[in-house]
């Protein structure tokens, strides 16, 4: 349905020559309408938020023949009552309440033909509105293949609003709806939907039963075929997978599968991008001449932003799975298996999404949190989400990991998992805590709507995956840039040259051969902005077992706690390159204090490793939970909890590890 | 309207205590007005023939022909009846 004037039409959303009609999808959140909606705007869509809100729904142009009309996709819902955000984003745009979105022109109604029934409730609600009203009766392959027939022109009648049977996942009579948008829209029918004309006399206003009663009315004289359908496939499946017990276990399956998935398929486009941007750092450094701008370009901006799309291969696959998940009924599944055990900590059943996605980054996991319709449940699971070990952890805990455990396997692969599992329980811990204290009160009781298992459709997900990524482009990487822009100022300023130095160390350095812009950057960290800071809070983190070396690494990495890494081997005299060849860990090892004690005790490594998996350390995730929640109270309230919590225990961690001899 | 015991109510089972495989009609539904919506929306309401699909906590039913899952608490607030609901006329 492409023409060729698309790309004239693109800047019309300033301008404003003509008016562009607006059509918005209104449906329960399972009747397909996404799906419909991917099937007529293709990838020519974008998502954006409400103004003011952080209810998302997303836009795309469709042509009905020489129209261009602008769809909108809103979230979905079981009803108009208002009583979640969505509801009441999605009443207020479908009344034209919302600041700079006038009311749609034309509302697109998406009905389930498998499950018309409990649809037609939302239906009841929508036509009592009186705007004009299209209804696009989805799944009707669905329909057919379970032995129903609907009487189009029959419901058509009832509904006083024109009826289209659709398929999304076909394509049927994709055409008839877009051609009946457009033709609509030019005679834009008064909606007739009344207690005289449609046979609803109880509708209005009316409790809740008699639209019911109506919804079963209308049915019967509208559809044949079982009474009740139902999917045996899906009856069979649940009694193991919503089972007690076998659904739990399935549950962990799935899970374990999903992540040696994300952390298998993710490596070569990691080591990919990470290549890429290496050599284009060099490229670029290449043209440049010496001196600051070339760093900053290099090292600053191509570094920066590398360092933060090395990890977008492990968000968009888990996108990816948990679209494909979601599409195929098995997530309502697995949120209804696991409510039983989560409600132990005061969290609902849908917060295991959230949970294990910050797994890979907490970043996509706060973004995930939308589908917790509970305020507070929502809130809780978003502030402690980031203590779960995500990717960036990884680098630190093999650090500390190759540093006690050298060549014991075993004990190093405990440790590890024992990093993972400090964070989890943390974090319940902390649930726990927020649910007693700040954000008190019983949360919402599970209700979910379990839809029948079908086929996911992997188009369908690889939009969404697009969709979300971009998001987490644009929200990260503004952030991103702009923090590594100043870290790198505070890690290359004051400019230290040679000739600054003291003699001795001029010396050392000239007499180091290779070594020398190792030591030559060693020296210059150590005097920049962070390096003063660094060794001026040094006393703080002595009580933990921290040198002033370690407290710059918690200074550099305060953005990105990965950075400590490369941090140690600049300090260390290493240079970066000894971060990856293993020069970093013979040269931790081997560190002492000014009294000639070891740095790198066992003492100090489990307490750098407890402080790493506890502490914040990440600014990106802050700005997606300002962006989220609204404000910065809970961002800075993450910030603090995580950062006493990270230092009471490291502090706690060192001191016992010290008293008991453990050195 | 305090009716300090309603024999008929008395007599009523909740949604909890329905075995799987058991169908009923609701009669009423109690509880935090926004429990109810919710419960309403998706056809846990009066008059509704909802049946067992698995028990326990959670349990599920299915109702106006869909699957629901709820928690037992929730399905502790819908007063259910297995025959025909004596109280519903005379309530409405």
């Amino acid at each position: 349905m492409a023409t060729s004037s698309e790309l004239a039409q693109l800047p019309i959303l300033t301008e404003k020559p003509h008016h562009v009609p607006s059509v918005a999808l209104v449906g329960n959140p399972n009747a397909g309408k996404t799906s419909l909606f991917n099937r007529l705007t293709g990838l020519r869509a974008h998502t954006a938020n409400f103004p003011g809100t952080t209810v998302e729904h997303r836009r795309g142009r469709i042509h009905a023949g020489e129209q261009s009309i602008e769809l909108i996709d809103l979230p979905g819902l079981y009803s108009l009552d208002a009583l979640t955000p969505d509801e009441q984003v999605a009443r207020a745009a479908i009344v034209g309440e919302i600041t700079r979105h006038p009311a749609p022109d034309l509302l697109v109604l998406v009905l389930d033909a498998t499950n018309l029934e409990r649809n037609l409730y939302l239906a009841s609600q929508v036509l009592e509105l009186k705007r004009p009203t299209l209804v696009a009766l989805n799944q009707i392959d669905a329909a057919e293949q379970q032995g129903l027939t609907v009487d189009l022109a029959a419901l058509s009648a009832k509904l006083c609003a024109p009826v289209v049977a659709v398929s999304a996942r076909t394509g049927q009579g994709i055409e008839q709806l877009t051609e009946k948008i457009g033709a609509v829209l030019a005679t834009p029918t008064a909606p007739t939907f009344d207690a005289a004309g449609c046979a609803c006399d109880a509708c209005h206003g009316c409790s809740y039963a008699a639209r019911y009663d109506w919804a079963k009315q209308v049915r019967l004289s509208s559809v044949q075929g079982a009474d009740e359908p139902h999917s045996p496939l899906t009856d069979a499946l649940d009694r193991v997978l919503a089972h007690r017990w076998w659904g739990l276990g399935v549950f962990g399956v799935v899970m374990l599968l999903t992540f040696m998935l994300i952390f298998w398929a993710a490596q070569l486009p990691m080591d990919l991008i990470d290549g890429a941007f290496a050599s284009l750092g060099e490229t670029v450094g290449g043209w440049l001449p010496a001196g600051d701008l070339r760093s900053l370009v290099a090292d600053g901006v191509i570094g920066g932003v590398g360092g933060m799309l090395v990890f977008l291969p492990q968000i968009c696959l888990l996108f990816l799975l948990i679209a494909l998940l979601e599409d195929s009924g098995y997530l309502a599944r697995a949120a209804f298996v696991m409510d039983r055990l989560m409600r132990k900590v005061g969290l609902p059943g849908k917060a295991f999404v959230p949970m294990l996605s910050a797994h890979a980054c907490a970043i996509p996991a706060i973004m995930s949190t939308r589908m917790i319709e509970d305020r507070r449940d929502r809130l809780a699971t978003i502030l402690i989400v980031p203590l779960m070990s995500c990717s960036a952890r990884v680098p630190v805990y093999a650090l500390v990991v190759a540093l006690l455990f050298p060549h014991d396997p075993v004990r190093a692969a405990l440790l590890f998992a024992g990093a993972y599992v400090l964070g989890i329980v943390a974090a319940l811990g902390l649930g726990w805590l927020l649910k007693r204290t700040l954000l008190p009160g019983e949360s919402t009781p599970l209700l979910i709507e379990l839809p029948n298992y079908r086929v996911p459709s992997l188009r369908n997900a690889l939009i969404t995956t697009v969709d979300r990524a971009w998001v987490f482009i644009k929200n990260a990487g503004t952030t991103i840039l702009v923090i590594s822009l100043i870290l790198w100022a505070l890690a290359t300023y004051p400019h230290t040259d040679l000739a600054d130095l003291p003699a001795e160390r001029q010396a050392a350095i000239n007499a180091a051969g290779d070594n020398a812009d190792a030591l030559l950057a060693q020296a210059q960290l150590e005097r920049s902005f962070a390096g003063r800071i660094g060794q001026v809070i040094a006393p703080v983190f002595a009580p933990l077992g921290f040198d002033w070396k370690m407290s710059v690494g918690v200074v550099t990495s305060f953005a990105a706690r990965e950075v400590i890494v490369s941090t140690l081997a600049v300090l260390y005299g290493v240079g970066e390159e000894g971060a990856e060849n293993g020069s970093l860990y013979d040269s931790l090892r081997t560190a002492t204090h000014s009294d000639g004690s070891l740095v790198f005790t066992s003492a100090t490594c489990l307490s750098l490793l407890v402080f790493y998996v506890l502490a914040m350390q990440c600014l990106p995730t802050q700005a997606v939970t300002r962006r989220e929640t609204g404000g910065w109270r809970w961002p800075t309230f993450q910030l603090v909890s995580m950062s006493v919590m990270a230092y009471v225990a490291a502090l706690t961690v060192y001191q016992l590890a010290t008293l008991f001899g453990k050195t | 309207m305090v009716k300090i015991a309603d024999p008929l109510e008395a007599r009523g089972l909740t949604l909890s205590q329905l075995r799987s495989g058991t169908a009923a009609v609701v009669s009423e539904v109690r509880g935090a007005a926004g429990d109810i919506s919710r419960l309403q929306a998706l056809g846990v309401c009066q008059g509704r023939r909802v049946e067992m699909m698995q028990a326990g906590d959670p349990l599920i039913v299915r109702v106006v022909g869909s699957k629901v899952g709820l928690s037992h608490r929730l399905a502790d607030s819908v007063i259910v009846c297995t025959e025909t609901c004596p109280t519903q006329t005379a309530r409405v």
